[in-house]
């Protein structure tokens, strides 16, 4: 079998130059917090709640105030810790998980806003950050499938770290992933012949044209190329899970993604993000909360429960974040607008500590009045239990360096 | 009966309503990777074209000398040296994909490479303006700049709209009457910029838009806040979107199908919203409509949007807008970047060479042609591609080297059909089926989100699945099996493989092969038995070549 060139590059080079480009500075180390313990996970699943969850009608209840909206709280796995009725099966997992509902930023915009919530930095011209999943994906081997997989969601750019390292987005967990195999099949042998002509192609190109964008789509291609011929794909057919597995999971669209990606994570995927979408309830909030939160109730809950009872949960970093919170305040239409200054999300697995709660909202929801956590301090606490290193500073095309993460400090009592 | 518009009364806007910029629809970027520092391959290139002498083109364009220096000055600012000046192939393949969205024909290729006249690159830009394909390209990339997202939200306005666009390109009208026409438009079909950004009462989101796309300023911020770099206040964004504030949607009937006119109600005031970060708030003060950048007090004799309209044309950025825009579609980057960005320099000081292009624009009426021409013949657009790597980032910023850009979703399908010939196969029959494989191919790469900001239907990054669109899916599978395609022509036509190479190299590439790769491809091909299969094969891998993908 014919070695392919990225896998070449994978065995040597990559690692070769995965060290000398670590460490340009390590200066503002100094100026941080010392590392906090973690680095346990090995894999990261990414719940992202397309459109921005509701936080009041979620993980932090108002029952009672003006801003409290239609549904009652329920108690949970941890005492004295209430949550939506609409998510009973996350309330009885609850112990395994942290709450924190004080994730707060200035992006009110959703483009902007998944932009933060995905690279940790707010879009700002020229510098092009790379979303965590990028990040992860570089930072470990994936065999032949991509390093980081979307499903249903587009995911974000990989920045400056190029498209090899981009998302590889499946649209729809529930159908076959698109155009693995030719439209007309034709014999290996035909195939190594097209790959040999197209990489000499790529040659003569490439020599008049000795950019990184060409070298870019050779990489991308070569990942293309490895997928076809690799037997990993299975991961991607969700018909050769057990019956019974399946049923737990249920067949919603999200809930399908949950699957995939559990079995992705199986065969070494290190990043996988799932979307949600929906979430921009701007009107009929809550009929369509009601009906979003029985997908991410039962799609998550059927996550925890496999990831563990795998033994992946331990080494597998869960997160369920959206872009932005939304208003306490329901509008004429029954909706709720943006609230960048307020949202919550759960974090569970991959050596976090399980079983809390972090920050608080007035009673109101309005204000913060515990503990805030910035997008930035999030992603300072993903990378360090992904063992990456938060403080490390790498040169952007432009030649300016551009830290991993944008500041921020760990959160207090996850790791 | 009339009634008003949902469109305009339906759904509060939420915060930030300005779309991502984003031009045209892109395919993108099978290779826009960001450039990642340090991976060296100096080792590369041996014979580099970048010439120490800049060229001056042979073939000045109308306007081209003014132009010529100030570009010549653009490069010592910047300290770089031009590349060499583009080949012939390369410049008829690049300006046939810029101006009408796909490669040259074979015929074409050939008949321009054996063309001796001096003067053969203005009459071949010359001759592309004025194909009907030139209509029909530059109406996609205007139609989506102008709709923008939004066009996903009611493709029967954006459809009607486009259609409207293409034929007033036809007719050869100039930017300033199609800007009047669209902001002042009563119809359906014209209408369908004001229809489009401004359904569900985003007064903001049209607002945000005409800002953009007319002058090249960007308003998102303002619309929440003061902007913090100091360009637009609050006050300001709700002056603009003053102008729009009697503008309503009405339904109607147009030949028997319901469609929707835009009238002006006599009466009708904007609000600004009390507090920040509340969208669809109208409970603060009052703004009338004003805006710094257009000087547009609305007189008795005219409704808003015709002072609007005015205003907007008499603006300054509105001709730097066009000229800017124009130059980053096809040159890669703007002269400001990016191109509607024009608001983000301090006190206003623009580039000498987009003061005088925007001059000579306006000076020649507006006129999308003349502007294209001017560009397609600059010294800046005839540089060659082909430069090291050390120090090509900073030539391409300075245009002194063109940037290597990935075909977008129309080009690409475009020039498949050409290169495979499928489009002379199938006929009429897959002629009609065309509009709904160009749909198909972005939906192919597309997600579709049912939030209020989705991402642009065709906007994304180089990826895997892109890839192995192309390299698995049926346009490109079809395309080299198909039985009276182009290659069964090559192979009826040709029994050496030299020949059959060469032809292939013509019809795919647009020049010859160079001789090392005649001989390879020549004994690759002898080994194989000249097979059909084997052609199949070299045609597939050229299909899903950097060369083929990219404008170079």
């Amino acid at each position: 079998m014919a070695l392919h060139r990225r896998n070449l590059l994978q065995l040597g080079l990559g690692a070769l130059t995965a060290t000398l480009v670590r460490p340009v500075a390590t200066a503002a180390a100094a100026r941080t917090v010392a590392p906090a313990q973690g680095g346990r996970a090995r894999a990261c699943i990414l719940l992202f709640m397309h459109g921005g969850m509701s936080q009041i009608d979620t993980f932090d209840p108002k029952p009672g105030q003006s801003t409290g909206g239609e549904f009652s709280a329920i108690r949970t796995s941890l005492t004295g810790v209430r949550i939506s009725e609409h998510l009973p099966g996350l309330a009885q997992r609850l112990h395994k998980t942290t709450l924190i509902r004080s994730l707060t930023s200035r992006e009110g915009n959703h483009t902007r806003s998944r932009h933060l919530m995905h690279t940790g930095y707010a879009p700002q011209g020229g510098a092009r950050p790379p979303a965590l999943g990028s990040w992860v994906a570089e930072s470990r081997q994936s065999g032949d499938l991509p390093g980081y997989v979307a499903i249903d969601a587009p995911g974000q750019g990989p920045g400056f770290l190029g498209a090899s390292r981009a998302p590889f987005v499946v649209r729809n967990a529930a159908r076959p992933v698109r155009n693995m195999t030719p439209s007309r099949p034709i014999s290996d042998a035909r195939q190594r012949s097209r790959t040999e002509m197209w990489r000499a192609l790529q040659s003569d190109f490439g020599r008049k044209h000795p950019s990184n964008q060409v070298g870019g789509h050779d990489d991308v291609v070569e990942q293309a190329l490895a997928m076809m011929s690799s037997t990993a794909t299975a991961a991607f057919d969700l018909s050769r899970e057990p019956q019974r597995i399946r049923d737990r999971y249920g067949d919603s669209r999200f809930a399908q993604g949950c699957l995939m990606a559990r079995r992705l994570v199986e065969v070494g995927v290190p990043f996988i993000e799932v979307g949600l979408q929906g979430w921009d309830t701007h009107d009929n909030n809550f009929e369509r909360v009601r009906y979003l939160s029985g997908e991410l109730d039962r799609g998550m809950s059927a996550l925890l429960d496999d990831l563990e009872a795998h033994g992946l949960l331990d080494e597998t970093l869960v997160l369920c974040v959206g872009d932005f919170g939304r208003t306490p305040r329901i509008n004429g239409r029954g909706g709720r607008d943006h609230f960048p200054a307020c949202a919550s999300m759960l974090m569970a697995g991959g050596g976090a500590t399980a079983g809390q709660v972090i920050g608080a909202t007035s009673s109101d929801g309005y204000e913060i009045t515990e503990q805030p956590v910035s997008v930035p301090d999030l992603m300072r606490t993903a990378a360090v239990a992904m063992g990456l290193d938060p403080n490390e500073t790498r040169m952007t095309a432009a030649g300016r360096p551009l830290s991993m993460v944008d500041g921020g400090r760990v959160i207090d009592g996850v790791l | 009966m009339p009634r008003v518009h949902a469109a305009f009364v339906s759904r509060p806007p939420s915060t930030s309503r300005n779309r991502a910029r984003r031009s045209a629809s892109s395919l993108a970027a099978l290779f826009i990777v960001a450039a990642v520092g340090g991976c060296s391959t100096s080792d590369r290139g041996t014979d580099s074209p970048t010439g120490p002498s800049p060229t001056v083109p042979s073939n000045a364009a109308v306007d081209g000398e003014g132009l010529d220096a100030l570009i010549a000055a653009q490069w010592n600012a910047a300290g770089v040296q031009p590349t060499t000046e583009v080949d012939d192939a390369e410049f008829l393949r690049r300006v046939t994909l810029d101006l009408i969205g796909r490669i040259p024909t074979t015929e074409e290729a050939q008949r321009f490479a054996a063309d001796t006249s001096p003067d053969k690159r203005a009459a071949a830009v010359d001759d592309l303006l004025q194909r009907d394909a030139w209509a029909e390209h530059w109406s996609q990339i205007l139609g989506d700049l102008l709709l923008g997202d939004a066009a996903q939200q009611r493709p029967r306005f954006a459809n009607a709209f486009h259609t409207w666009l293409e034929g007033r390109l036809l007719d050869g009208a100039t930017w300033d009457e199609l800007t009047r026409e669209m902001l002042t438009a009563t119809e359906h079909a014209p209408g369908g910029f004001l229809l489009v950004n401004g359904r569900g009462n985003r007064v903001e989101a049209l607002t945000g838009q005409t800002a953009r796309v007319f002058l090249g300023l960007q308003l998102q911020c303002a619309q929440c806040h003061d902007d913090p770099d100091d360009r637009f206040t609050q006050a300001e964004f709700y002056g603009l979107a003053a102008y729009y504030a009697r503008t309503r949607g009405r339904s109607t009937t147009l030949d028997g199908v319901k469609a929707f006119r835009v009238i002006d109600k006599p009466r009708g005031e904007m609000r600004m919203p009390t507090e920040q970060d509340a969208p669809g708030d109208r409970s603060g003060p009052r703004v009338d409509p004003a805006f710094p950048a257009i000087d547009a007090m609305p007189g008795n004799d005219e409704t808003r949007r015709q002072a609007l309209a005015r205003g907007i044309i008499g603006s300054d950025f509105f001709a730097k807008a066009t000229v800017n825009r124009t130059w980053a579609q096809m040159m890669g980057r703007g002269i400001v970047d990016p191109w509607d960005d024009l608001g983000g320099l301090a006190d206003n000081d623009h580039p000498a060479l987009l003061e005088h292009l925007a001059a000579d624009f306006a000076a020649h009426g507006y006129d999308l042609h003349h502007l294209m021409k001017t560009i397609a013949l600059s010294s800046a657009y005839q540089r060659s591609s082909q430069g090291d790597d050390e120090g090509s980032a900073a030539r391409e910023r300075a245009f002194a080297q063109a940037a290597l850009r990935p075909m977008s979703g129309p080009q690409l399908l475009r020039s498949l059909l050409v290169a495979t010939g499928l489009e002379d196969v199938k006929g009429r029959k897959f002629r009609r089926q065309l509009e709904t494989r160009r749909r198909q191919l972005q939906k192919d790469f597309d997600l579709v989100f049912d939030d209020d900001e989705m991402s642009a239907a065709d906007v994304f990054t180089g990826n895997v699945p892109q890839a192995l669109l192309l390299l698995n899916g049926e346009l490109t599978n079809q395309g080299v099996a198909a039985s009276d395609g182009a290659l069964s022509q090559i192979l009826d036509t040709h029994e050496e493989p030299g020949a059959r190479i060469d032809a292939l190299f013509w019809r795919l590439y647009g020049r010859a092969p160079s001789p090392d790769r005649r001989t390879s491809l020549v004994a690759t091909m002898t080994d194989q038995g000249n097979t059909r299969g084997a052609y199949e094969d070299l045609m597939h891998a050229m299909l899903v070549s950097s060369e083929f993908l990219t404008l170079h």
